[in-house]
C-alpha cells in the first residue's frame, strides 16, 4: 500500500455556502496498481486526486503516504514531498510555454536531480521513448501538436522515477489517435512497475487500469478490480467494467 | 463613456499593486516639483521681504576706523543712484565666539552696534517675551538676529558667554531683531548691545565705519566700485582692500543659495521619477496587452472598438496620475511651507509664505498629460490586433525564438538558471528595471557623495576649501620673530609641526591685466607640507615666479596652468607663472598662492604673520591653547585695556600687570614693536619688555568653517535623508510593479512549476534572481554617474573624491535592497494555488 486515506473530507466555501466534495472517505492505493477514479461529473474525482497527491490539503482527515501523514504538511514540505515521490500528467497538459521540450523535461528533472550527462542521457531516451524526435526537442510547447505536447508531459512526469504518477484526464483534450497513443505510454509505463492514480471519464481510457473505483457524491460506492492490460479478453474487460459502470448508474 | 470608465475600473481593481505603487510615483514627482516650484516663489521674495518689514537700509559698506574720512558719506551721497545715506560705526571681529551650552567655545563673527545705531539702519520689532522694565533691569543686555533663537537654542531672559579671544562677557538677552546685514550663522551675527558694553568692547575690538545706503534701483554693486574709487582718489590710498562691501546682490543671493541647491536636487528627483514612471508605464502597458490579447480580441468580438479598449488603459493611467496628482498636490502644501522655513533659518530671514495655486494645477495638468499621453502612445498597439489574431495571442507570439541557456547545460543551481533564462527571455523588464534603477542609483550616489561633504565631520570638506585647516592659526605681532616662534612653538608638547603662512585680514595683491581684481594671497614655504590645498591641476608653486590660483578664479578669467599673470603690491609690479590650479570654497573662492620667495619678490620687507599650528592626534585642542597663550603672553587683545585697575597681590605684580597693559595699548594703537621699561619702588627696581607679546590673535579655521556650514550642513543633512528616503521608495514602487508584471505574465508557468515540487521560496528565490544582472547593470550605471559627478564637483572644488570603501557598500545596499524588495514582491507566489490552476 503506497497512499492511504483516512476519513478524508474536502470542503469548498462560496459565498457562505459550504459544499462538502469528499465526505469520510477511507481509501487505500496499491502499489504496483493502475488506479483509476471515475465518476460522473462533480463527484469529486479531480478534488480526491489532488489531495492523494499533495496538490491540496484536506480539510478534514489524513491521507498517509506510507506511515506519513502528509496533511499536515505545510506547501513547501507537500512542495518536497511532491518532487521526491510524485509525477503529474495534466488534461490541459500545461507545459512551460517558454521553454523548449527538452526544458520543460529538464526543469522537472532538475529540480530533483543534479545535472549530468547519465540525466541528459536519460532525458534524450524517454523523449525518444514516447516518439518525440530529435527534431523536436528544440521546439516551443505552441509549435507542437496536442499528442506531441502530452506525450512531452509525460516524459516531464516520469522523469525522476516517481513512486506513483497522478494522471487528470490525460487524453481529455486530444483526439483519438493521439489518445490512443498517450494510453499505450501509460500502460508501458505501468508494465514497467510504476504505480499510477488516473481520473478519466472515458470507459476506453478507464479499459487500461487495474483497479477502477467508482465515486458519487465524494463517497466511494463501486469498485472493480481487471488484470494488466493485455494479458486478458478485452471484450471481457470491456464487459466487466461496463457492468460496475451500469450498476453505478454510470 | 460608461462602457471604458468600468475596463479601466476593473482593470485598477485587478491590479491593486501595481496601481498603489504608480499612485505613489505620480505623487512623488507632483510633491517635490510642485514643493521645488511654490517654495520657490515664496523664497525669491524673502529677502525683499525682510528688507520692506524691517525697513533697513539696502548696502552697507564697512571700513576700517583707520582708514575712514567723514568726507567718504559726502562722495557717496554725489552719486545721483544714491537716495539715502547712514553713518554709524561698528566692533568688528572674526575671532569672536560663544559658550554653547555643552561648554564649548563655538566660533562665530560678530558685528557688534549700538541699539541708536541699529535704530539707524533699521527699525524692525524686537521679538521678546520681557517687559519694558525687566529689559530695563537688565546689566547686560543684548539683541540677536532671530535665527539666534533656532540656533542658538536661547530665549529672552537666558545668558550667553561672548568669547573673545580669552575673554568671556556674559549678556543677558532682550531680545530677538530682524536684521538683512549679519542675520545668519554662516556670515555672522549682528549683536545690538548697550552704549555702556559697547564702550568697554570698543577698547578691544577693531572698530570698524559703516556707511548704510539706498540707491534707486535697489543695488549697490556698481555704487560701491564708483564710490571706491572716487574716495580713493580724494584719500591717495587704495580703499579698494578696505572698504567691504555687502549689498543687495550679495544679500539677496545668499538668502536663497542653499535652498536654491536643495530645490534643484528635488526638482532633479522628481524628473527621475518622472521618467521611472514613464518608463514602467510603457512596459506595464506593453506587458498588459500582451498578457490580456485574448481578453482584448474577445471583448473586439463583443463589439469594442480598439479606440475604446485603448481609451480603456488611458482613462485608467489618467485616474493613477489624477489621484497621484492630487495625493502629491496634498503633500505639497505641507512641505513648501516646511522648505519655506528652512530658507527662513538658513537665511536669518523671516518672510511671508504664501500658497500659489495656479503653479500647483498648471504641474498636475502637465503630469497628468504627460502620463496619459504616454499611455496613449503606447496602449494604442491594440489596434495592431484585431479579434482574429487576438485569438491566436498575436503572430509574434508563433515566432521561432532560438533556445536560451538550455538547461541542458545547467551548473550547480538550477533556480540561477532558470532565473537568468526568463531574465533574457523577457529582456524589456530588465532593461526597465535597469533604467529605472540605473537612474535613481545616480540621485543616490550623488546624494551619498553630497553627504560625505555635509556631513557633522567636517573633515572631507577640508580637503576642498583651499586653506590650511590647523588646529590653531596664529596671527603674530610685528615685533615677533617668525621663525624663532616657529621654533619655540615646535618645541611645544603635543605640537606636530608649524608652518609660516599669511595673515589673513592683511595680505591681498591686485591682478592689474584682470580687471584689477583684488585677490588673497596665502603664502608658504614648501606647499608640500601643507595637509589641506592640493592643485587638482599643474603642481605647487616652488619658485618665486610661480603661483597656483583656486578654480573658480581660473574658470572666469579663463586661466590656465602654464599662462603668466602680472601681480601688483604697493605699486610692485611682476608677472609670475601659473603652475598649478586649486579647488577652494573660502574667500568666496578666489585665493592665490605663491611661496614666501614669490612675495618678497614683490615687497623685499614683508615676512610671514601668520603661524598654523598642527597637533598631535589626541592632544587636548583647548588645553593646548591655553598653555599657549600662557608661555607666550596673554595675547594682545586680552590685555589691551584690559580693566582700569592693577591686577595681583603684591606690588611688583599690580605694576607689571599695569606695564603690560601700557605695552597691549602701544602695540595695538601705535604699532610699537619693542617695548622695554624699568621701574624704581624703593630700593627695587623692576623691570621688563614687550618681548612675551608675540601673539594678536589665536583662532581655529576648523571652528570657523564649522560654525559657517552648520545652516547648509542641517539642510543638505535633511534634504539627503528624505531624498534617500524617497528614492528607496520609488525603487520600491518600481520592483513592485515589475515583479506583479512578471507573476501575472507567468502565473500558469508558476502554478506548474509548483505542482512539479518547486517550493514557493525557490520560485519566488527565482524571480528576484532575475532582477540582480538589470539591478547589478543599474549600480555600474549609478557609480559611472557617481564619477561623472565628482569630475563636473572637481572642475568645481577640485580634491573631491568619492571613498571607494562607501561606493562599495552603498553598491551592496542597492543590489541587497533590490533583491529584497523582489523577494518581498514575488509574495504573491503564495498566493497561486496549484489546486485552483489545475481546475481553472
Amino acid at each position: 500500500m503506497i497512499l492511504r486515506t483516512e476519513k478524508l473530507c474536502r470542503t469548498f466555501s462560496n459565498g457562505g455556502t459550504q459544499q462538502h466534495v469528499i465526505k469520510n472517505l477511507d481509501l487505500e492505493i496499491r502499489e504496483k496498481d493502475f488506479t483509476v477514479i471515475m465518476g460522473a461529473s462533480g463527484s469529486g474525482k479531480s478534488t480526491l486526486l489532488y489531495a492523494l497527491s499533495g496538490m491540496d490539503t484536506p480539510t478534514l482527515g489524513s491521507v498517509y503516504f506510507g506511515d506519513t501523514d502528509i496533511s499536515k504538511y505545510t506547501n513547501d514540505q507537500l512542495a518536497v514531498f511532491r518532487r521526491e515521490n510524485c509525477g503529474f500528467v495534466f488534461q490541459s497538459i500545461y507545459l512551460l510555454e517558454n521553454m523548449t521540450v527538452f526544458d520543460n523535461v529538464m526543469t522537472g528533472a532538475l529540480v530533483v536531480q543534479k545535472n549530468s550527462p547519465a540525466l541528459v542521457r536519460k532525458v534524450e531516451v524517454l523523449l525518444k521513448k514516447v516518439g518525440i524526435g530529435e527534431e523536436i526537442w528544440n521546439k516551443y510547447p505552441n509549435q507542437l501538436s496536442g499528442g506531441e505536447c502530452q506525450r512531452v508531459g509525460i516524459v516531464r512526469a516520469i522523469i525522476n522515477d516517481p513512486k506513483i504518477l497522478f494522471a487528470d484526464e490525460p487524453t481529455g483534450s486530444l483526439n483519438s489517435s493521439s489518445s490512443n497513443d498517450v494510453l499505450d505510454i501509460f500502460t508501458q509505463i505501468h508494465q514497467n512497475g510504476q504505480a499510477i492514480v488516473m481520473v478519466t471519464h472515458d470507459l476506453k481510457t478507464a479499459l487500461r487500469g487495474t483497479r477502477v473505483i467508482y465515486l458519487r457524491d465524494g463517497a466511494v460506492i463501486g469498485e472493480h478490480q481487471m488484470p494488466p492490460y493485455g494479458t486478458d479478453d478485452i471484450k471481457e474487460r470491456r464487459e466487466g467494467l461496463q457492468d460496475l459502470l451500469d450498476r453505478m448508474g454510470w | 463613456m460608461y462602457k471604458i470608465l468600468r475596463l479601466s475600473a476593473a482593470n485598477i481593481k485587478k491590479h491593486k499593486i501595481e496601481t498603489v505603487s504608480l499612485v505613489l510615483l505620480a505623487m512623488f514627482c507632483m510633491l517635490l516639483i510642485t514643493s521645488a516650484v511654490t517654495s520657490e516663489m515664496s523664497i525669491a521674495k524673502i529677502y525683499s521681504y525682510t528688507l520692506e518689514s524691517t525697513k533697513s537700509k539696502q548696502n552697507y559698506l564697512m571700513i576700517p576706523h583707520d582708514m575712514y574720512d567723514d568726507h567718504y558719506v559726502d562722495i557717496l551721497r554725489e552719486d545721483s543712484r544714491v537716495t539715502d545715506t547712514v553713518h554709524l560705526d561698528g566692533l568688528y571681529s572674526m575671532n569672536t565666539g560663544f559658550v554653547t551650552d555643552k561648554g564649548d567655545v563655538q566660533a562665530l563673527y560678530m558685528l557688534f552696534v549700538t541699539l541708536d545705531g541699529e535704530k539707524k539702519v533699521a527699525s524692525s520689532p524686537i521679538d521678546t517675551t520681557l517687559t519694558d522694565e525687566q529689559i530695563a533691569g537688565l546689566e547686560h543686555p543684548l539683541y540677536m538676529p532671530i535665527s539666534a533663537k533656532d540656533n542658538i537654542g536661547r530665549e529672552p531672559g537666558d545668558t550667553i558667554e561672548i568669547v573673545y579671544g580669552a575673554k568671556r562677557y556674559t549678556f543677558t538677552i532682550a531680545g530677538y531683531i530682524e536684521t538683512v546685514l549679519f542675520s545668519e550663522m554662516a556670515g555672522g551675527y549682528k549683536m545690538v548691545i548697550s552704549d555702556e558694553d559697547y564702550m568697554v568692547l570698543e577698547s578691544l575690538i577693531a572698530r570698524f565705519d559703516c556707511i548704510a545706503f539706498d540707491t534707486v534701483d535697489g543695488k549697490g554693486e556698481d555704487v560701491r566700485n564708483a564710490f571706491v574709487e572716487r574716495a580713493s582718489e580724494y584719500s591717495s590710498k587704495d580703499l579698494d582692500l578696505n572698504v567691504h562691501a555687502t549689498t543687495s546682490e550679495t544679500l539677496e543671493l545668499m538668502a536663497t543659495q542653499w535652498t536654491d541647491i536643495i530645490s534643484l536636487m528635488m526638482k532633479v528627483l522628481s524628473v527621475i521619477i518622472g521618467i521611472s514612471a514613464a518608463v514602467v508605464i510603457w512596459s506595464r502597458i506593453t506587458g498588459d496587452i500582451k498578457d490580456r490579447i485574448v481578453d482584448i480580441g474577445v471583448l473586439e468580438a463583443l463589439g469594442y472598438t480598439s479606440r475604446e479598449i485603448t481609451m480603456s488603459y488611458v482613462v485608467e493611467y489618467m485616474l493613477v496620475s489624477a489621484v497621484g496628482c492630487i495625493l502629491g498636490g496634498i503633500g505639497s502644501l505641507f512641505l513648501s511651507p516646511a522648505m519655506f522655513r528652512l530658507a527662513e533659518q538658513m537665511s536669518g530671514y523671516r518672510g511671508r509664505y504664501e500658497m500659489h495655486i495656479l503653479p500647483l494645477f498648471i504641474i498636475a495638468f502637465v503630469i497628468c498629460a504627460l502620463i496619459t499621453l504616454c499611455a496613449s502612445i503606447r496602449a494604442d498597439m491594440v489596434k495592431k490586433y484585431p479579434p482574429v489574431r487576438a485569438f491566436r495571442k498575436g503572430i509574434q507570439d508563433h515566432s521561432f525564438r532560438s533556445d536560451v541557456l538550455p538547461l541542458r547545460k545547467t551548473g550547480r543551481s538550477v533556480h540561477l538558471r532558470l532565473a537568468m533564462k526568463g531574465l533574457l527571455q523577457d529582456i524589456g523588464q530588465g532593461i526597465t528595471i535597469m533604467v529605472c534603477v540605473g537612474i535613481s542609483s545616480i540621485a543616490v550616489f550623488v546624494v551619498m557623495l553630497l553627504c560625505k561633504y555635509f556631513s557633522n565631520d567636517i573633515s572631507s570638506l577640508e580637503l576642498i576649501c583651499g586653506m590650511e585647516m590647523s588646529e590653531w592659526h596664529v596671527a603674530l605681532l610685528d615685533n615677533a620673530d617668525v621663525n624663532e616662534s616657529i621654533h619655540e612653538i615646535e618645541q611645544m608638547e603635543g605640537v606636530r609641526k608649524v608652518l609660516a603662512t599669511t595673515e589673513i585680514t592683511e595680505d591681498y595683491v591686485k591682478l592689474p591685466d584682470i580687471n584689477n581684481e583684488s585677490i588673497f594671497v596665502i603664502t608658504y614655504k614648501d606647499y608640500t607640507q601643507t595637509e589641506n590645498i592640493f592643485p587638482c591641476k599643474g603642481r605647487y608653486p616652488e619658485h618665486d615666479n610661480e603661483v597656483m590660483l583656486t578654480r573658480l578664479f581660473a574658470t572666469t578669467h579663463k586661466i590656465d596652468t602654464g599662462d603668466t599673470i602680472a601681480i601688483e603690491m604697493d605699486r610692485s609690479r611682476r608677472e609670475y607663472v601659473v603652475t598649478g590650479i586649486v579647488s577652494a570654497l573660502t574667500n568666496s573662492g578666489y585665493n592665490l598662492y605663491m611661496t614666501e620667495d614669490g612675495m618678497r619678490a614683490l615687497d623685499p620687507v614683508w615676512h610671514p604673520k601668520g603661524l598654523d599650528i598642527y597637533l598631535d592626534p589626541g592632544v587636548n585642542r583647548m588645553a593646548f591653547k591655553d598653555e599657549l597663550t600662557a608661555r607666550y603672553g596673554r595675547s594682545i587683545t586680552d590685555v589691551h585695556k584690559d580693566s582700569g585697575e592693577a591686577q595681583g597681590t603684591t606690588e611688583e605684580e599690580r605694576i607689571r600687570s599695569l606695564a603690560e597693559k601700557q605695552i597691549a595699548e602701544y602695540i595695538s594703537m601705535y604699532g610699537a614693536v619693542n617695548v622695554e621699561w624699568s621701574v624704581r619702588s624703593g630700593d627695587t627696581v623692576i623691570t621688563g619688555s614687550s618681548g612675551s607679546f608675540i601673539l594678536s590673535s589665536v583662532q581655529s579655521w576648523h571652528d570657523v568653517l564649522q560654525t559657517q556650514l552648520a545652516g547648509p550642513v542641517f539642510a543638505m543633512r535633511t534634504a539627503s535623508t528624505v531624498f534617500m528616503f524617497i528614492a528607496a521608495i520609488v525603487v520600491m514602487a518600481i520592483i513592485s510593479i515589475v515583479m506583479q508584471q512578471m507573476i501575472r505574465k507567468q502565473y500558469r508557468d508558476l502554478g506548474v512549476m509548483l505542482s512539479m515540487g518547486y517550493t514557493t521560496h525557490e520560485l519566488m528565490m527565482q524571480l528576484a534572481l532575475r532582477i540582480v544582472p538589470p539591478v547589478l547593470l543599474a549600480v555600474v550605471i549609478g557609480i559611472a554617474g557617481n564619477f561623472a559627478a565628482v569630475r563636473i564637483a572637481n572642475i568645481f572644488f577640485g580634491h573631491m573624491s568619492s571613498d571607494i570603501l562607501t561606493v562599495i557598500g552603498l553598491s551592496v545596499i542597492i543590489v541587497v535592497f533590490c533583491f529584497a524588495c523582489a523577494y518581498i514582491g514575488a509574495r504573491r507566489i503564495k498566493e497561486i494555488s496549484v489546486y485552483e490552476l489545475i481546475t481553472e
